[in-house]
């Protein structure tokens, strides 16, 4: 009566079945436009022709194509710690992470959900191991990064200016060969975990072996330390070595904040989408969809309590060569503008939109939520990248942001469908599963 | 008349021994199990019963929606709370570092958001706990020393191994002879009519 109904999982349809193809046929879609576009529209910001001309001169030429080494190189030139031309990578770097961090957050809510041993979750965890298990298709899209026309004409420590000290005493950590397997290890430690603990869920649909769950309970420890460590560096790798000067320790925090807050976002999404073709529809209730939202809700606080938290310590402490990211952030009215974006539309908006159960519950308004923390999440990632063009003083948004965007959500879609598809979107024989199934919020 | 009196069930009345006229303030209905509490209570709400509530020594999941308690207040108590507390963190500081006693600390604008964000959040925490704590009282009329149901002896079991239904006597369709007989045969083993 009322409580300790659940569902029967066999009346469920939960496999992706025909859906895969779908799936597939628009992340090709997605794909092809994607890189059309980016070739058509790249073409027109001179992202690929000047570079050829250039190509074929030094190899110094496109490292050095800042503008600033080239341009003065005299005793007055400023020295900066970052790349202020655009080059096709900015953007490229943008959508990566963008998707990057989606992905992470997924092995991060594997590995939370062994630890704390949580029973709700039990029903969407396939999703999640999915999700984290394209993974491998995010270190092919890095790979194009990785070469040193790319990597020069994103990272300044790649060609640092003449008589830099700061990069020059950050060498011995900040160089290329140490970069690329410190990003190796990265993936390494990513692609083990998503890969073992998809593996070793699926394998239990089979067999239902209980061990296999505590097994992974017992490893899932290790695995959110190392996944903290690795967050942490490629945090500090990617996205805050654009500027070599600059520094923040609490940067490693900020970018997993978004992990998280995006996965969830992206899992809502996934729910929703799945459920409209009539999987999972009753095994995942609209209690998980609330406890999704729940989590949405509590990463849009925490990253909200990061940002400030990094902000605020140096807005008061006012050194120069902390505030510096901000003052480029905020001297000019765009970047100044997109960061009241940031302020209120990643975190004032979700979080009052968020904060009702009924929006939680309803499938059209937490799917309108995840949608739009995905568009915050993706400014966030913007705003880490671009205000280094033009020292921040030209607002680099082109159609390519766009394009690449498109292009990467198509390969994304496409990495998902491979990776759900060929057994249950749920894990059939978790020991969890009927006390996941049978969740009430109270 | 009679065939009334054969068909009433047995009803042990509890009355208050100061009482000088004494009136039936609350009907009391044991039920031993969960399920059958959760039956009762759906019957009790299509019933059209408003003064009544259930006693259970533990939460039961979905007890709300069997007895049609309407969503709470509280929520919109505690968003008002955490709102005052929010602007009022941000007026005080204003009011007190700008206006009444401006004070230059380390070359900052004497009013500026984000030094008075810190104070602000926590006065947001602050309010929204008092809210929701103040608000949760204030609701459920408590605090409260004395209620009719301490009259019953066996009611003490709603905090061990029993379930209770009971019916205020203001409740439109308060009457003993009609709810016991309704709550026998929703399966209570025992229904007790407290005078005071």
């Amino acid at each position: 009566m009322g409580h300790g109904v659940t569902v029967d999982l066999s009346t469920e349809n939960r496999t992706l079945g025909s859906l895969s193809g779908k799936m597939i046929a628009l992340g090709t879609t997605l794909a092809v436009l994607g890189l059309i576009g980016t070739l058509a529209l790249g073409n027109l910001e001179g992202a690929f022709g000047g570079h050829e001309v250039e190509s074929s001169g030094a190899a110094q030429d496109s490292a050095a194509g800042d503008g600033h080494a080239a341009a003065d190189a005299g005793d007055h030139a400023p020295i900066h710690g970052f790349v202020t031309e655009w080059s096709i990578w900015h953007p490229y770097l943008v959508s990566a992470c963008f998707f990057l961090t989606m992905t992470l957050g997924g092995l991060f809510f594997v590995l939370v959900h062994h630890i704390t041993n949580a029973g709700w979750s039990a029903v969407v965890r396939r999703l999640a191991e999915g999700v984290s298990r394209n993974v491998v298709l995010m270190a092919l899209i890095f790979i194009p990064l990785l070469f040193p026309d790319s990597m020069g004409s994103l990272y300044k420590w790649m060609h640092p200016d003449l008589g830099d000290e700061v990069i020059a005493v950050k060498s011995s950590y900040l160089n290329y060969n140490w970069f690329l397997i410190r990003l190796a290890i990265y993936f390494a430690i990513w692609i083990t975990f998503a890969w073992s603990y998809h593996r070793s869920s699926v394998a239990q649909d089979r067999d239902g072996d209980v061990q296999r769950s505590s097994r992974m309970s017992r490893m899932s420890p290790v695995g959110v330390a190392l996944f903290a460590m690795s967050v942490t560096f490629a945090g500090y790798d990617l996205l805050m070595s654009l500027d070599a000067h600059w520094f923040s320790t609490i940067f490693g925090v900020y970018i997993f904040a978004g992990c998280v807050l995006s996965f969830h976002a992206l899992l809502a999404l996934i729910v929703v989408f799945l459920q409209a073709n009539g999987r999972l529809t009753r095994a995942i209730s609209d209690d998980h969809m609330q406890d999704i939202g729940k989590m949405m809700f509590a990463f849009t606080v925490f990253w909200a309590y990061i940002a400030f938290s990094q902000y605020m310590l140096y807005w008061y402490a006012n050194i120069p060569e902390e505030t510096i990211w901000f003052v480029r952030r905020q001297s000019t009215w765009m970047w100044g503008f997109w960061g009241w974006v940031m302020v209120v539309g990643h975190f004032f908006v979700p979080f009052l939109f968020l904060v009702s159960k009924h929006i939680k519950r309803k499938r059209a308004t937490i799917a309108l939520g995840a949608l739009w923390v995905l568009a915050m999440h993706w400014a966030d990632m913007y705003y880490l990248v671009m205000p280094q063009i033009s020292n921040g003083t030209e607002f680099p948004f082109t159609f390519v942001d766009i394009t690449i965007l498109m292009g990467m959500a198509g390969i994304f879609i496409i990495g998902l469908a491979l990776s759900l598809r060929g057994h249950s979107l749920i894990a059939e024989k978790d020991p969890r599963m009927s006390e996941s199934l049978a969740f009430e919020n109270a | 008349m009679s065939a009334e009196m054969n068909n009433s069930v047995e009803v042990h009345t509890i009355t208050a021994e100061t009482a000088t006229d004494a009136k039936a303030v609350l009907m009391l209905a044991e039920f031993e199990t969960a399920d059958q509490l959760m039956e009762a209570a759906t019957s009790m709400r299509d019933q059209g019963f408003k003064l009544w509530d259930c006693h259970t020594p533990y939460p039961v999941h979905g007890l709300d929606s069997a007895m049609g308690i309407r969503p709470t207040l509280l929520p919109w108590i505690v968003l008002c709370g955490g709102f005052a507390g929010f602007c009022g963190g941000l007026l005080m500081q204003g009011w007190m570092n700008a206006v009444d006693y401006p004070f230059l600390i380390s070359g900052k604008p004497f009013f500026s958001i984000p030094a008075s964000i810190p104070v602000a959040f926590e006065l947001t925490i602050l309010l929204s706990a008092f809210a929701s704590f103040g608000g949760m009282l204030a609701l459920n009329g408590l605090p409260r020393f004395y209620r009719p149901h301490f009259r019953s002896d066996r009611f003490r079991r709603a905090t061990a191994d029993r379930f209770f239904i009971s019916i205020d006597g203001r409740d439109r369709q308060f009457d003993i002879g009609a709810n016991s007989k309704l709550l026998r045969e929703l399966g209570a083993n025992a229904v007790e009519v407290i005078e005071e």
